[in-house]
């Protein structure tokens, strides 16, 4: 009999309120192995903050979380990074001032353990640089990675992100609208790097690009007023009529 | 315990919180509003005590006209500081209108002790109030009472301001979000300055009315300037109420406390201070900035 | 696939070497300064800057490199002078033995002010850090018993090293020398580690940092720790050299000396506070003799840095550098 595997990320009845508003209602979900999972739903649907919880930004009501089976509610950032839990940012958050390698050596340091080394030269770790290139050639950014991160341009600030989060060897990585403000080829670039990034991670993807979303989910949860409304393969929910109803609208998916 | 000190290290606790709400008040909307961090607000305090004094000496009036002028006096020297020095700065990180007014504050002290000298300048407590009061037994001074009273009026007239009138709401808009009240076509720059004027205002009057109570001296201001500072951020950034809770916490803390071991109220208050932080990063409501 | 970059062995540029030799030159003139007839007057005011170059030093780590801006760094500095002068006097001049007493006394307070003030950012620290000044100030005052309050301390006497006395004049300035050069190159060192680069990173972006597994508040925590121990060894020298302290030297303005001495000199360079420190000793020097309004005009010189120049010295340097 196969081992029974628990999936990369569990939320299960997660519930977050901010006075009278129930932001997050009782919302579930799973993602598992390798898989990509899209969240989308309208403006206000309490993706973000279904976000922050499961990212230890906010506290959450009711409901657990778990990584790979274990609890990690109220966790703080670190340790969650130590765990495997990644995640990136609305609005890009990189070093600004830093060179681009730097950025994502900072990240390969960090796993290995080195934020309170004070016996070597940061320099003279070349496993750590070596690493740290290979991230940069993976995401395509490795002819830029003496610019210092503030000169690049929106598109590739975000791939930054993603490299420095892939750097944390992450088991799940949470990203959160990975492709606002990107250009049609960019989001393409965006969604091929996610795809790619399936042999190594798990990854959770809060999207407005519905059509970006389609083509690289295995599974998508559709959340409207903070509840879920639907859930399945791509497949089923651009058939799936509460949904269009609520949310697709008249989006043309292809063979029905 | 003598029940008679601690009442009297109490009255005076509410006194000089009194004063601190409303140096307080004023750092806390200056900040909400323009996010500056007015270092120089103590040394805008002690203007105002300077300014009273020197009104008082060179033009001869009497003490109710002296306190009316100095604000008068102090304000436009605050703009023309605002304009000159936080301005520059405004798109920069926080912490350089920090650095910025603790450079003026020096200027504003430097120029105090240049032109007043070190010594301090004793101002006699103003008729009608010269005399004591009973109250449960004690002899209080009547002065202290009163300028009490005024500046929690003045500091409830302050609220009342942001609270009801037309201008109030801009402030709390702008407080609020500040790019969606410019998008709504408020005029934000001439707001911060005419907020920053009048918490300059509220400092400068604080520094005349309580001239008679605690003495004017070049570093009477830095006090005020600390306690204003911990009031703030214990009631937790930007947070008016909080401030107002703040005010008196650091006050009560800082008179009772010290009135067992003055020479360690700072001290006293710093520990209270520390472990409400330890505890409540975010402020004693909970619902400031940690910054 | 791109090739690793191959390093290429090349001649040095006449710029290059002057860069690389620069340092150990100035080190080694800055050493020599009593022994090629330097008046003694001059010889003390540098002595002094010395002093306060490490001092300086100490408040880089923390603002340039941390992020973290202190408005109350005349604490570490200042404890570190009562510490040592009380122990100088009290039981032992032996200056290694009174550096490790004021060292533990200062890392001692550090921790636990540190953790309290670690616990917010930015303007709060700014002002939690300049209340634990305030409160040393008071304690200074207050505690006759110990410190004699606004009297000060009186009667430090002359440090010993390996049993002989070190006199003031060029052997104390050796030993200040010394330990400025030692420090710098501990801080420099440091900055360059690994942790020396996640304290930039925090400096940065503290969300960025925390988001790639940084434990911000411990890394804030230890810089603080950091600093005021490299202060201590400055306060340590400071007490000796005066002989003596009073609470003055735990004044908020003193924080804003050391404050505008590293701004001045350029945040984040090591190099630039020492020069600020060496031009702020100097200026005040000649100043004070002119003019009464000496705080006015400091005021107005570190307004005009903040707004104009916020690179200080480093910064023009490194632009005039840069353009040659």
């Amino acid at each position: 009999m196969e081992p029974v595997i628990a999936p990369a990320l569990q939320v299960r009845e997660l519930s977050k309120s901010f006075g009278a508003v129930r932001a997050v209602d009782r919302v579930s979900l799973e993602v598992e192995a390798g898989q990509v999972h899209s969240l989308i739903g309208p403006n206000g649907a309490g993706k973000t903050t279904l976000f922050n919880c499961v990212t230890g930004f906010l506290r959450p009501d009711a409901g657990r979380v778990l990584l790979r089976g274990e609890e990690i509610g109220g966790w703080p950032s670190h340790r969650l990074v130590a765990a495997g839990l990644v995640r990136t940012f609305q609005i890009t958050k990189v070093f600004d001032e830093l060179p681009v390698l730097e950025n994502v050596e900072l990240a390969v340091r960090s796993r290995l353990g080195r934020n309170f080394d004070v016996l070597h030269r940061a320099c003279t770790l070349t496993d750590a640089r070596r690493e740290a290139e290979q991230v940069l050639e993976l995401v395509g950014l490795a002819d830029r990675h003496q610019a210092r991160a503030d000169q690049l341009g929106h598109g590739d600030r975000r791939v930054l992100e993603v490299a420095i989060a892939i750097a944390l060897r992450p088991v799940v990585l949470l990203l959160d609208e990975p492709t606002a403000g990107m250009s049609r080829a960019e989001t393409e670039r965006i969604a091929q790097l996610i795809r790619r990034l399936t042999d190594r991670t798990s990854v959770l993807l809060v999207e407005h690009d519905t059509e970006m979303v389609l083509a690289i989910s295995d599974e998508i949860t559709v959340m409207t007023q903070g509840q879920v409304i639907a859930r399945g393969t791509p497949d089923a929910i651009s058939r799936d009529p509460m949904v269009q109803d609520a949310y697709l609208g008249a989006v043309d998916v292809g063979s029905a | 315990m003598d029940v008679n000190f601690l009442f009297v290290s109490a009255l005076n606790g509410v006194v000089y919180g009194a004063f601190l709400l409303l140096t307080s008040l004023g750092l806390s909307l200056v900040f909400g509003l323009g996010r500056v961090v007015n270092f120089a607000h103590g040394a805008l305090y002690a203007l105002g005590g300077y300014a009273l004094a020197d009104v008082m000496r060179r033009a001869g009036l009497d003490y109710w006209p002296a306190l009316v002028a100095a604000p008068l006096v102090v304000v436009p020297l605050a703009i023309v500081m605002e304009r000159l020095t936080i301005f520059p700065v405004r798109n920069r990180p926080e912490i350089y209108t920090l650095l910025v007014t603790f450079g003026v504050s020096f200027m504003i002290i430097g120029g105090i002790e240049y032109a007043w000298g070190t010594g301090t300048v004793l101002i006699a407590t103003p008729r009608p109030f010269t005399g004591t009061v009973s109250l449960a037994g004690n002899q209080f001074p009547l002065y202290r009472l009163f300028a009490a009273t005024l500046s929690l009026v003045v500091s409830a007239g302050v609220f009342a301001f942001v609270q009801l009138t037309p201008v109030g709401l801009r402030i709390r808009a702008i407080t609020d979000d500040r790019d969606m009240a410019e998008s709504l076509g408020i005029d934000t720059k001439w707001i911060l300055t005419l907020v920053f004027g009048g918490a300059a205002g509220l400092a400068a009057f604080a520094g005349a009315l309580g001239a008679p109570i605690f003495a004017v001296q070049p570093e009477m201001g830095t006090g005020i300037l600390l306690d204003s500072f911990l009031a703030v951020i214990l009631g937790g950034l930007g947070n008016l109420p909080g401030s107002a809770l703040g005010a008196f916490i650091v006050a009560m803390t800082k008179s009772i406390g010290g009135g067992y071991i003055a020479d360690w109220s700072v001290a006293f208050l710093f520990l209270v201070v520390g472990v409400v932080l330890v505890l409540r990063p975010t402020g004693v409501l909970g619902r400031g900035r940690v910054a | 696939m791109a090739p690793a970059a191959v390093a290429e062995r090349r001649t040095l540029s006449s710029r290059e070497i002057w860069g690389q030799l620069a340092l150990p030159l100035v080190a080694a003139a800055l050493l020599a300064v009593p022994f090629i007839g330097t008046p003694a007057f001059t010889a003390t005011l540098l002595n002094e800057a010395l002093i306060y170059a490490i001092w300086a030093l100490s408040l880089d780590l923390l603002v340039g490199f941390t992020g973290l801006v202190s408005f109350g760094h005349a604490a570490g500095f200042g404890l570190a002078t009562y510490a040592a002068g009380y122990f100088a006097r009290e039981v032992s001049a032996d200056f290694l033995l009174t550096l490790a007493v004021s060292e533990g006394v200062v890392v001692a307070v550090a921790l636990v002010a540190g953790f309290i003030a670690t616990r917010v950012s930015g303007v709060a620290f700014a002002i939690i850090s300049l209340a634990v000044c305030q409160v040393l100030f008071q304690i200074a005052v207050g505690w006759r018993s110990v410190t004699q309050g606004m009297d000060g301390l009186v009667g430090v006497p002359l440090p010993r090293l390996f049993g002989r006395a070190i006199a003031m004049g060029p052997a104390f300035y050796t030993l200040s020398a010394v330990l400025l050069v030692t420090s710098y190159l501990a801080l420099r060192w440091l900055v360059g580690s690994p942790f020396g680069r996640t304290l930039a990173a925090i400096r940065s972006s503290e969300l960025r940092a925390a988001a790639v597994g940084i434990d911000v508040r411990l890394h804030k925590w230890a810089a603080v720790v950091i600093s005021w121990a490299v202060a201590g060894v400055g306060g340590t020298l400071f007490v000796f050299m005066k002989a003596g302290t009073t609470p003055m030297v735990l004044h908020w303005s003193e924080s804003g000396n050391v404050l505008a001495m590293t701004i001045f000199g350029g945040l984040g360079t090591l190099l630039g506070p020492v020069a600020g420190a060496v031009a702020f000793v100097f200026l005040r020097d000649e100043l004070t003799t002119h003019t009464q309004a000496w705080q006015f005009g400091f005021g107005l010189v570190f307004v005009l840095v903040v707004i104009l120049f916020p690179n200080g010295l480093a910064g023009v340097a490194g632009r005039l550098w840069s353009r040659s």
